[in-house]
């Protein structure tokens, strides 16, 4: 399956922050974008989610065996930046959190098959331990992993993550990246944003980077990230 | 598994209630006589204490208990605000002025009429709160202020009514304080739509509800409306805690502390809590109606000061230990 954008604008209180982009991010890839602070990486994923709208373009689903659009926000789970800490809830009834689906009112209890892939995600996410105990309690590398079983657990075809990982230790963010990378590695397309370029570099199969309001995919091999980062401001 | 122990637990004894409810009172029944008049040896007058006074009182005390026990637990869900209450938040307002109004005599209409306005004005109340916790910006603090300032205005404003149109003494604190004293099954049976109402406005959004726990933002990638859910739960709230202010009046501290008992006997889980507040609310009113009849017999204290009286050290228990 393939995201793509053609030929969109983003931005937001029509204010265009980015014109005219192309994009396509296909599953079973591992995709950054990187950028300065306030150069749009969150607004390239709140639009791609449908948070906010785009303001001109399109925006759809190709899939290779059906040809009609598909609704995009059926396919995407996102997780947006600085999540507020939910609380009273135990790991494992936030992870069941992700399974709700609109139309089954009365349905209390998750049914078997939530409850095996909720478990599941769990323990890939290695956050099994943690199951009963309340989500405040973690520490930031535990949270993020859990929010991850949380996007995990939702099935969907892309994973759009929003993700300052900034108070996270190296050998924290290692493994949270290593996570990603399997899970890309299972036919699910991820799209990360973020300032981690060491991360990004040992891990990303590919690069955008953001600059002057436009989005530039990287040549490989992927390498030397800060130059591209830092270098010809004008 | 423990949580229907407890429920259990908590039927049992509003059972126990009840039957305190029918066999003692002013008049003195004889468990004899109880009996007598249940298994049809007909006393008329026995029959009327039992069938036409004490059960229409008792049955009002368990459905206005659960209303304001559910409304409170919808607000403090709703607005993840602790001081969620229906009154605290300035909900039941509306319909505490349109009851004055209705004792006053200045307001005459139809006993389902009064109670259909008494909703809407408590809806419309409800608008402030739902306005307010809509907005971002709103702080919780700012929420229970507003709240709390609406309430104060509409018991002045009810007081103010009662003290112009020279309500009896009684009968205006009935309506301050709240109670369920010569209720009778005409006083009931307006409720009982509004109730099932509330219920089910209730269930059908408890599973959305649980999923505002994670956020507005995250909630709406699951394809959850907060706004929307919001809506209907404050509604929900008005719905059930205006039809019950109409009948019983001002019922202080009920949906505040109920909530937060339930939290800590029956866990967070936000479906369990909406679940269970309603027969702990039961729980607490009947008893609360009780002692509010028996204690100074034949003379009655109005029962939301029982409910005062007993909730207030509880609830800072509570908040001392627990919030």
């Amino acid at each position: 399956m393939k995201l793509c954008i053609n030929n969109a604008s983003f931005g937001y209180n029509k204010t265009v922050l980015f014109n005219s982009i192309n994009l396509d991010i296909t599953t079973g890839g591992f995709t950054c974008i990187i950028g300065p602070n306030g150069s749009g990486k969150s607004t390239i994923l709140k639009t791609i989610s449908k948070e906010l709208t785009h303001l001109s373009g399109e925006i759809y689903l190709d899939c290779d065996h059906e040809n009609n659009s598909i609704d995009i926000e059926k396919n995407i789970s996102y997780l947006p930046a600085g999540l507020q800490d939910p609380l009273h809830v135990t790991v494992k009834e936030l992870v069941n959190l992700s399974r709700f689906k609109a139309e089954n009112i009365f349905n209390w209890e998750p049914s078997k098959i939530d409850i095996m892939k909720v478990d599941d995600c769990l323990l890939k996410c290695d956050v099994k331990q943690f199951s009963n105990t309340l989500f405040t309690n973690l520490s930031s590398g535990e949270k993020q992993r859990v929010w991850l079983a949380f996007c995990m657990a939702q099935e969907k075809s892309f994973l759009l993550l929003d993700e300052s990982l900034s108070n996270l230790d190296y050998q924290t963010r290692k493994i949270f990246f290593n996570m990603l990378k399997e899970l890309s590695r299972n036919d699910i397309g991820v799209l990360l944003a973020t300032h981690d370029l060491d991360m990004v570099e040992q891990f990303a199969d590919e690069v955008i980077l953001i600059k002057n309001n436009s989005l530039v995919k990287l040549p490989q091999p992927i390498s030397n990230l800060n130059e591209y980062l830092y270098s010809n401001i004008n | 598994m423990r949580n229907s122990y407890t429920l259990i637990t908590v039927l049992i004894l509003i059972s126990v209630g009840f039957a305190i409810g029918l066999l003692f009172g002013s008049s003195n029944l004889t468990i004899q006589d109880f009996i007598n008049t249940i298994t049809t040896k007909t006393n008329s007058g026995h029959a009327m204490i039992i069938w036409d006074i004490r059960m229409p009182r008792i049955v009002i005390a368990l459905f206005v208990g659960a209303a304001f026990a559910l409304s409170g637990a919808l607000l403090q869900i709703t607005t993840r605000n602790p001081l969620g209450d229906p009154q605290l938040f300035g909900i039941t307002g509306g319909a505490l002025i349109i009851n004055a109004l209705a004792v006053s005599g200045i307001l005459t209409v139809q006993i389902w009429q009064e109670m259909s306005i008494a909703v809407i004005a408590s809806i419309l109340g409800s608008g402030i709160i739902y306005y307010c916790s809509s907005r971002d910006t709103v702080k919780p603090a700012t929420l229970a202020l507003i709240g709390f300032s609406i309430g104060a205005m509409s018991i002045a404003i009810s007081t103010g009514i009662m003290a112009y149109s020279r309500v009896f003494t009684q009968q205006a604190l009935g309506v301050i304080g709240g109670s369920t004293a010569n209720l009778t099954w005409d006083n009931f049976t307006p409720v009982i739509p509004f109730f099932i109402l509330g219920v089910v406005i209730s269930v059908i959004i408890s599973n959305r509800l649980h999923v505002l726990v994670l956020g507005d933002t995250l909630a709406k990638t699951l394809g959850v409306n907060p706004k929307q859910t919001r809506f209907f739960a404050i509604s929900a709230a008005a719905i059930l805690s205006g039809a019950s202010v109409n009948i019983v009046g001002s019922i202080g501290l009920l949906g505040l502390i109920t909530p937060h008992i339930t939290r800590i006997i029956v866990g967070n889980n936000v479906k369990t809590i909406l679940f269970y507040s309603i027969p702990f609310g039961s729980l607490i009113m009947i008893y609360s109606d009780q002692i509010s009849r028996l204690i100074f017999m034949p003379y009655e204290v109005p029962v939301g000061l029982i409910i005062t009286i007993i909730g207030a050290p509880m609830m800072i228990y509570l908040a001392w230990r627990h919030l």
